[in-house]
């Protein structure tokens, strides 16, 4: 049997639901979309495989199979109410909270299917980030925002004073706030919550970090800061961000989803889907003629 | 728009804003705002009145009447002596008491419903069943209370059944409240503490329960009113009188300052005996009331302060 995560495996995994680490096979089929040589060229991190949601008898995505590299960012683009943030939640199964949707396909990380059976959540969400789109900060101080996450998985609170300040420092907060930890998170100001939120996603030590639209509440200072931000974190952090700005796509990701109406329409390297779309749809949505 | 054609039909004749033709009105909306703005503002000035008569009124004339002898000693009209003491620790018992069982289940049965369930027919019975519950007149729990705890469960008259029947009476409020309160907590929240792979408990925990708090204590602090001031749910599972002692224990009855004032009024001295008497029970039960709520009222905002404001 290949090396699967111990932690995620539970015992009533099927065998169906385990594949190979190398998760490159998975897309053999999917070569009318996923590019052939970028599959060939890249580390997959994790693998969406024909995935299909509703929420009630509402189809919101259809059949999307796409690969996240490793150590990359991915932007997924596409017009509003095309399914972006569904897609990004499936990924983590935040929507699971959501009464009404219904998920179909499989999403493999560390090669099991994080759909299948007896999945233990609260390591699922511990591999894998998020940083919403509205800054959502605990009503708790500065402090106790960063080490809620490390309490809950169990870090010994000698070390938490050590943890606040190198994960401040990462999400590029440290300066703004280091003599200010025990004041209330929501005396931040909008950007600075936001880098807060990125800290504390970042202080579970997860390996895949996803961002839906995380500028769009902020001024373009802001949003610079967040943008420098993301592109360091995939040195160490495999990144997906859903952005409505084909700017911030093309600056912070290195491959592009194009999603419309619940379908993975294109998907390629940034710089190649920017520069030559194939699909006249794709073209006309980062021309900005529609959306 | 590469969807479909808006078939707006304004659009066609291209019509200005200012040639449409307008609808009559009786005032003009700078009128009706004042006119809306001074009804707000007498209707405060009229309650702001009525109450400051109300309590001065019983603060000036319990004041005047204050005797502390009077309270401070039991009670045994056959020697003339109305004592207030039983009546006072009675009331105290039974705040403490019905809280103290009303409050923690209220909020577990509130948690239960707003974070636990989702939706559905059944809840939607449980909720509008709240809501009902919650109109009942309290004589008629009395007589609920009766029935089940002093006769079907053999309590008796009792300080017990009194606690019991008047935590079903505080129940559905504070159920209310609390839900209300934790249903004011954004779900970006529990989203943001899920995401961290935290379990439910822990996100109610520590994310959810903090901010509902005041919303929850301010539920509490309503029951603590209704329940020092009940009259007739505790009639029939307890409310009585003793003479010479100042508590009759747990199982025994109990005397409270509202069942107090009315035995004061049945009493055969009339208003020109007992008025003084009266008067100083009102100031002593109001007293008690607003103590209570002054401590639940330092606890809520001691625990923000911890938290810093939020
Ligand atoms: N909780 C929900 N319950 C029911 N339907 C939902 C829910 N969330 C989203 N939808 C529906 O799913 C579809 C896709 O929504 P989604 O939020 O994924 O779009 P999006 O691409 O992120 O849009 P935007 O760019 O505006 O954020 C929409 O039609 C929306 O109405
Ligand atoms: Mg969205």
């Amino acid at each position: 049997m290949n090396i699967v995560n111990k932690k995620l495996l539970a015992k009533e995994t099927k065998e169906e639901d385990i594949v190979p680490v190398d998760m490159r096979a998975l897309f053999k089929d999917e070569t009318e979309i996923i590019p052939e040589k970028l599959v060939k060229k890249y580390e997959i991190r994790m693998a969406v495989k024909k995935l299909s949601h509703w929420y009630g008898n509402n189809h919101v995505l259809s059949g999307i199979s796409l690969p996240i590299f490793k150590n990359k960012v991915t932007a997924i683009i596409g017009p509003s109410g095309c399914g972006k943030s569904t897609f990004l939640r499936d990924l983590n199964r935040m929507n699971d909270l959501i009464k009404i949707s219904r998920v179909r396909g499989k999403v493999y990380l560390d090669g099991i299917n994080i759909y299948s059976e007896g999945i233990d959540l609260i390591q699922l969400r511990k591999k894998i980030g998020m940083v919403f789109q509205k800054p959502n900060p605990f009503p708790m101080s500065i402090r106790d925002n960063i080490t809620y996450g490390p309490i809950i998985h169990g870090i010994n609170k000698a070390y938490l004073p050590g943890l606040i300040k190198s994960y401040l420092v990462k999400a590029a907060l440290w300066d703004e706030v280091h003599d200010r930890l025990s004041e209330s998170a929501f005396s931040l100001s909008g950007g600075q919550q936001q880098r807060l939120c990125i800290a504390r996603a970042l202080s579970i030590e997860p390996e895949v970090i996803l961002f839906d639209e995380p500028c769009s509440a902020l001024d373009p200072h802001a949003t610079a800061k967040i943008e420098d931000l993301i592109t360091k974190l995939k040195a160490e952090y495999t990144v997906v961000i859903v952005t409505h700005n084909m700017q911030q796509a093309a600056r912070v990701s290195d491959f592009t989803a194009f999603f419309n109406l619940g379908e993975l329409i294109e998907f390629n390297s940034t710089r190649d889907l920017f520069r030559s779309p194939i699909r006249k749809i794709t073209e006309e949505y980062i021309s900005g003629r529609f959306g | 728009m590469t969807k479909e054609k808006s078939d707006n039909s304004l659009t066609e004749k291209d019509v200005s804003f200012d040639d449409l033709p307008k609808r009559k009105r009786l005032l003009n909306p700078k009128q009706s705002q004042k006119i809306g703005y001074s009804m707000l503002l007498s209707s405060i000035i009229f309650i702001v009145i009525v109450l400051g008569v109300f309590l001065g009124y019983i603060i000036i004339n319990g004041l005047k009447s204050i005797n502390f002898k009077f309270i401070f000693s039991s009670y045994n009209p056959t020697v003339g002596r109305y004592g207030l003491f039983p009546s006072i620790m009675g009331t105290f018992l039974l705040i403490i008491g019905s809280i103290a069982i009303a409050a923690p289940l209220g909020l577990l049965a509130a948690i239960y419903l707003t974070e636990y369930t989702k939706g559905g027919i059944i809840v939607s019975i449980i909720d509008q069943g709240i809501n009902n519950l919650a109109g009942v007149p309290s004589v008629v729990i009395g007589v609920f209370g009766y029935a089940l705890f002093s006769v079907y469960l053999k309590m008796g008259s009792s300080m017990i059944a009194a606690w019991l029947t008047l935590a079903c009476m505080l129940l559905p409020t504070i159920i209310r409240t609390s839900q209300e309160a934790l249903r004011s907590v954004p779900r970006t929240y529990r989203e943001g503490s899920f995401a961290l792979g935290a379990t439910k408990w822990r996100t109610i925990r520590y994310v959810v329960l903090p901010p509902a708090l005041p919303g929850i204590t301010t539920g509490i602090i309503l029951s603590l009113g209704r329940a020092a001031g009940e009259t007739a749910a505790v009639l029939f599972v307890g409310s009585g009188v003793f003479f010479n002692r100042f508590f009759n224990g747990f199982s025994g009855t109990f005397m409270n300052l509202p069942n107090f004032l009315l035995t004061l009024y049945r009493s055969a001295g009339g208003w020109e005996q007992v008025g003084d008497v009266m008067w100083l029970t009102a100031f002593v039960l109001i007293l008690i009331v607003f103590s209570f709520n002054a401590v639940a009222i330092v606890i809520r905002n001691r625990s923000e302060k911890q938290r810093g404001s939020y």
